[in-house]
């Protein structure tokens, strides 16, 4: 018998979650339902660059495992010839302190992970130390599509919608995976799902090849060249929805690129861009049972990855699939009456 | 004082720029005239890629490391401007592997944060090069630079005249220093037979996502050849043609191929790229290695001295050497100037 599976949500976490799940899980049919597609959901706007960030009080082994396991994903497509459609690019860079911090954790996942000697920092007065390193980035605007085109070609359903209950999805669904990002506050009542709102310039400047991370007294302005043109942010406003570019942070996010990399004052904006961090305490990613009777309905939550959606999505769309699995065995034994 | 420089390639230009500055900077005065066959795009700088990357061996004389440490110095100089990237100048990542543990390049302090790669990011991202170099270095793309030099000479009443040259002494009689930068066309001019070409067909390909470079050093099991591949601003170079001896400038579709099955088998994801460009140039080689050098001739007619500045023979790095082996140029420039007018007070 066919086991019915839907995930909800078509962000990066969401299609990744339903290829996994039709690669991992066998006998079922899935259906991704979402009241957004690619190129409109948040996934779209990110750069997509491979680093851990903005994931509270995340335990650390798992950000480790999620995280090395998605590299070594976006490593494959790399050295693949599908990595130009899957959007997977390789870039080296630099991150800027004013004071020296401790390494990261994720330094000895990337390549070549190193400190900035003094002939460096010559190129950046103000900072005072900093890391260069080699990463990967995986641009939400092709690997949405690419993950699409996948799911599809292995037989999976597409329908827009937006939903407002889990249990609607009782009647026609055997599992649903909750990857709904910013929405799932909404949905299972989760109040503490927060946006960090982060907003960015989509510029062009052919001539930057490498990418800049600034932090200092609270900002983070950033410059990440993606496959056709570059991210200059950001912002990370805590409970801000706004979702329209704001003009002092519009400013603010230019003065602060322009003053790290001067050249950038002779670019063309191609357009401004606000995305909102599905941020939580942690990131959920369980299984529950929701529901009773006829009603009744197992769901995996995987949802809250903050500003690491892209650094963790395989990690834990691998891990999604095994609680699918793990859901369905469990229907087995109790069926539904 | 009189000064022709022959040869608008990125070797006579910035040689040309050089003098210019340095007798503005002195507040000297100086007729300069560059004097060419060919001018951009119809020479061999306009194909070339402009990556900064001097021959990769361990040793090098101490002028060669002074002009490459000039070179990269200026290069560094041109970024603190805002308008670098207009002039094909920016910094670019990357990687040079090999299939043996070969010693470190005399230049790996001129270039930035240069490391070995990790057997980590050799085995992930080059498997079966044994070894490797992880460096930045600058691209300073001839097709937008060259137009750039030539302006800002024109605007400075820097004179240009396109015509062959074909011998010295056609100019003994206006110029009283030439200064010799005409590559591959030494080998009849100055009767150098040390100088050969090395042809090179590249292709350039829309892969916008491409920010470092690679270059190879085989033979290696399953890439054939020495493939490369480096982002210029608009597209991105790839090549690994180097045929010694072979005047043929055009573009040959067996090179077309070998260069695709080297390029693909390292970078597989370049496949079905979009080709924009294929371009066929002559390396100008020269056996013993670049010729940078003054020379006092006697002209055969008047038996009047002429002095001569020979700067050619760049090979493959015509782009690496230039900036520097233009300012040795302009330094022997000065001393003649000098000389000159010690003469006159006697």
């Amino acid at each position: 018998m066919v086991r019915r599976v839907c995930v909800v949500g078509a962000g990066v976490v969401g299609l990744s979650s339903a290829v996994c799940i039709q690669e991992k899980v066998p006998g079922v049919q899935v259906t991704v339902l979402s009241e957004k597609f690619s190129p409109h959901t948040t996934s779209d706007g990110a750069a997509g660059f491979w680093e851990p960030h903005i994931l509270n009080d995340t335990p650390q082994e798992l950000i480790r495992r999620w995280g090395d396991e998605t590299w070594d994903h976006l490593k494959t497509l790399y050295l693949s010839p599908v990595a130009c459609d899957a959007g997977v690019i390789l870039l080296s860079g630099y991150h800027l302190h004013k004071q020296p911090q401790q390494d990261p954790d994720w330094a000895s996942t990337v390549f070549g992970f190193r400190h900035l000697t003094k002939q460096d920092l010559q190129q950046f007065p103000g900072f005072s130390s900093g890391w260069f390193s080699t990463h990967l980035l995986c641009e939400g605007r092709k690997y949405l599509p690419w993950l699409m085109t996948k799911f599809k070609k292995a037989g999976g359903k597409v329908q827009q919608g937006k939903v407002t209950s889990l249990t609607e999805l009782a009647d026609h669904y055997d599992v649903v995976v909750n990857c709904c990002g910013i929405g799932a506050g909404e949905l299972v009542g989760d109040n503490t799902v927060q946006p960090v709102r982060g907003q960015v310039y989509r510029v062009h400047a052919p001539w930057i090849k490498c990418f800049f991370d600034a932090e200092y007294d609270g900002h983070d302005f950033y410059i990440f060249p993606c496959s056709n043109n570059v991210v200059l942010g950001g912002t990370a406003q805590k409970g801000n929805w706004n979702l329209s570019p704001h003009p002092a942070d519009s400013k603010a996010i230019w003065e602060g690129c322009c003053q790290l990399v001067p050249s950038l004052r002779k670019c063309k904006v191609d357009h401004e861009w606000v995305g909102l961090r599905p941020s939580r305490p942690k990131v959920r990613l369980e299984r529950e049972s929701v529901g009773k009777g006829s009603s009744s309905l197992e769901v995996v939550h995987n949802y809250g990855h903050g500003g690491a959606g892209i650094t963790l999505h395989w990690g834990c769309a691998q891990q999604a699939a095994r609680l699918v699995r793990e859901a369905l065995s469990l229907q087995q034994l109790k069926p539904k009456l | 004082m009189k000064v022709a420089v022959i040869g608008a390639g990125i070797v006579g230009m910035t040689s040309a720029l050089r003098i210019m500055e340095e007798a503005a900077h002195a507040r000297r005065q100086i007729d300069l005239t560059v004097i060419s066959e060919k001018f951009c795009p119809d020479n061999t700088s306009y194909g070339a890629g402009g990556i900064w990357k001097p021959p990769s061996q361990e040793h090098m004389t101490a002028a060669e490391l002074r002009w490459l440490k000039w070179s990269f110095d200026y290069l560094t100089s041109m970024l603190k401007t805002d308008y670098a990237h207009e002039l094909g100048i920016f910094l670019q990542p990357g990687y040079y592997v090999f299939m043996e543990h070969v010693p470190d390049p005399a230049w790996k302090d001129i270039v930035v944060g240069f490391r070995h790669l990790t057997a980590w990011e050799l085995n992930n991202l080059f498997p079966g090069y044994k070894h490797g170099w992880f460096y930045t270095a600058f691209i300073c793309q001839p097709r937008d630079f060259l137009p750039w030099a030539h302006t800002k000479l024109a605007e400075n009443g820097v004179g240009f005249v396109r015509r062959r040259v074909g011998s010295l002494e056609e100019l003994t009689p206006h110029y009283d220093v030439i200064v010799n930068c005409t590559g591959l066309e030494a080998r009849s001019l100055v009767q150098d037979k040390a100088v050969l070409p090395a042809r090179g067909q590249v292709m350039r390909v829309k892969a916008p996502w491409i920010r470092y470079f690679v270059g190879t050093s085989g033979p290696h099991p399953t890439i054939k050849g020495d493939p490369y591949i480096y982002a210029n601003l608009h597209d991105v170079v790839i090549g690994g043609i180097k045929q010694e001896g072979d005047y043929r400038v055009t573009n040959d579709p067996r090179d077309t191929k070998t260069i695709w099955e080297g390029v693909l088998a390292l970078h597989p994801q370049l496949k079905g790229a979009e080709v924009v460009e294929e371009w066929t140039g002559l390396r100008p080689m020269r056996k013993g290695g670049i010729r940078l050098e003054r020379e006092t001739l006697v002209d055969s007619k008047s038996g009047r001295d002429f002095e001569v500045i020979h700067n050619y023979g760049h090979g493959a790095n015509g782009v690496t050497w230039s900036h520097g082996c233009a300012r040795e140029v302009a330094e022997i420039v000065k001393v003649i100037m000098t000389e000159k007018v010690t003469k006159s007070r006697l």
